[in-house]
């Protein structure tokens, strides 16, 4: 009995909130302990202004919080797989560059047999062999207790897990730049759907970021609203808020019906991007267990989705080339054309001869469209002209693509008049 | 042979957190003992077994009187929040 009074003085009082750690943070429960740092602007006097870097340039940036949404099939999984892969091994990702460092995949929904079967699928896809690898580690959570961060619906507060503090203590002994967590309803236990709950928990992986020097890549669903929309988000705009950058992938369907256009065409987006442009858009193929990136038409039915896709494409690859101070010429006999200068560069999605002449009709579309324009420039006895998109000046995010910016008033490249 | 029945676990709970809610204690401490009083002993019986007995528990030590016009109403958002352990006050109370 005595025993049995003193459990219910001990459940009486653990009935209450406890009172947190004044050291908890900027929330109680979170962990980040950091010192307040003041700065005056002038701190910055004879500092080199420092770059932004990438993991993937214009997708991923470097040390932050990357949501990667997707409705549930559509090779999330793989996808990050890839992106892990390829980073470990110094291989293109989707075609594109990617800074070679060491990665970490924590599987939360695949086995390991499933692990295995999808890396394997990539090894013989991209002609790489299992030591290519040996700089990807691998973490299956799958039947397990995968949660990284849990809510406390009684003080709406979200703290760490001891999973936190061991994939942190993976990270950092393992020294990695990259940490794809698969995915966000097994890692995160909590509501979706709280703003203050979605901001603490990206603030945690944040801390992981920072503290680790890492960049954490985090697969997620979209809501049913977000699917139906395209614009992929989920739950709370705490999610999309939170982040640096989201991306969505999402399969190409015909118009408004759920009907696929090609079942195994994926479109890859970028929704929201804090650091760069936020209109790169792709489009990639399942092909023999791996996804490649997809130049051509997917079929004849999607021929309007694809046209959109390459004058999308076209004009990514204008404003980049604007920021980065090269002049392109609408000009076919000159040796700046647009479409033979971006098909020829590695970041576009079309390239080659096939390329080029899709971008070539592009270029004729949108001058007709008027959304891009030849502008003079130069000394009156010289007048010289390139293309620019209407919408100018650039937006202040697409200018930290570069460390730097050339001056453009003396364009470096020469130019057809 | 002692033939009197043995006292529940609930009745012992109850009678032994009867002192939480003595009327000297300030109204907004004693709401929030009772919530309290709710999470502690939610184990011990039936959901309405609880709500019944917790129910009266306010009537007699007058804590649904004090908290009229809607006593009833408030014992009962109190019972239903302590029985799903979910903290229902802006802040603790101090004294």
């Amino acid at each position: 009995m005595k025993d049995f009074v003193s459990g219910l003085e001990q459940a009486f009082s653990n009935a209450f909130p406890q009172p947190q750690p004044k050291t908890a943070g900027i929330w109680p429960g979170v962990r980040p302990q950091r010192t307040v740092t003041e700065l005056t602007g002038n701190s910055f006097t004879g500092k080199p202004v420092p770059p932004q870097k990438w993991v993937v340039n214009g997708w991923i940036p470097a040390g932050q919080v990357t949501l990667l949404a997707g409705d549930g099939g559509t090779g999330k999984t793989l996808l990050g797989l890839q992106l892990c892969a390829a980073m470990a091994s110094g291989k293109k990702w989707l075609d594109m560059p990617v800074q070679q460092d060491r990665a970490i995949f924590v599987s939360a929904e695949e086995d390991c047999d499933e692990l295995h079967r999808r890396l394997a699928a990539i090894v013989r896809n991209e002609q790489l062999t299992w030591e290519n690898l040996a700089d990807l580690k691998i973490v299956p959570l799958a039947g397990q207790d995968a949660v990284l961060g849990k809510a406390d619906l009684r003080t709406n507060t979200v703290s760490a897990t001891e999973l936190l503090d061991d994939v942190e203590r993976i990270t950092r002994d393992w020294q990695a730049g990259l940490v794809v967590l698969d995915a966000l309803h097994n890692i995160f236990a909590g509501e979706e759907n709280s703003r203050v709950q979605a901001v603490q928990f990206v603030g945690l992986l944040r801390g992981l970021c920072s503290r680790c020097e890492t960049t954490v890549v985090l697969l997620g669903h979209p809501s049913l609203y977000g699917m139906s929309s395209g614009s992929g988000t989920a739950g709370s705009t705490g999610w999309s808020n939170a982040v640096r950058s989201r991306l969505y992938m999402s399969r190409l369907k015909a118009g408004n019906t759920d009907t696929d256009i090609d079942r195994d065409v994926r479109t890859l987006e970028v929704k929201k991007a804090n650091y760069g442009p936020s209109e790169f858009k792709i489009d990639i193929r399942w092909s023999d267990g791996i996804f490649r990136r997809d130049a051509g038409p997917a079929s004849p039915a999607s021929d309007g989705k694809q046209t959109e896709h390459v004058d999308n494409e076209f004009l990514r690859m204008l404003v980049l080339f604007n920021v980065e101070g090269r002049k392109v010429s609408s000009s076919t006999s000159a040796p700046n054309n647009a479409a033979k200068e971006f098909a020829a560069d590695p970041r576009c999605a079309f390239r080659g001869k096939r390329g080029k002449t899709a971008l070539k009709a592009a270029m004729a579309r949108l001058r007709q469209q008027g959304r891009i324009v030849i502008r003079e420039y130069g000394p009156p006895s010289r007048r010289c002209s390139c293309l620019v998109p209407v919408q100018t000046p650039l937006p202040a995010p697409v200018q930290t693509l570069l460390p730097s910016r050339p001056d453009t008033s003396h364009p470096a490249v020469d130019t057809h008049p | 042979m002692n033939l009197l029945p043995a006292p529940d676990q609930l009745s012992v709970a109850l009678g032994h957190f009867n002192a939480k809610l003595d009327r000297s204690i300030p109204l907004g401490k004693r709401v929030q003992n009772f919530w309290a009083i709710v999470v502690a002993v939610r184990g011990l019986a039936a959901a309405d077994v609880l709500r019944d007995e917790l129910t009266r528990l306010a009537g007699s030590s007058g804590l649904m009187r004090d908290l009229a016009p809607h006593g009833a109403e408030d014992i009962e958002h109190l019972i239903r929040w302590g029985l799903l352990n979910r903290w229902p006050f802006d802040r603790q109370w101090s004294d």
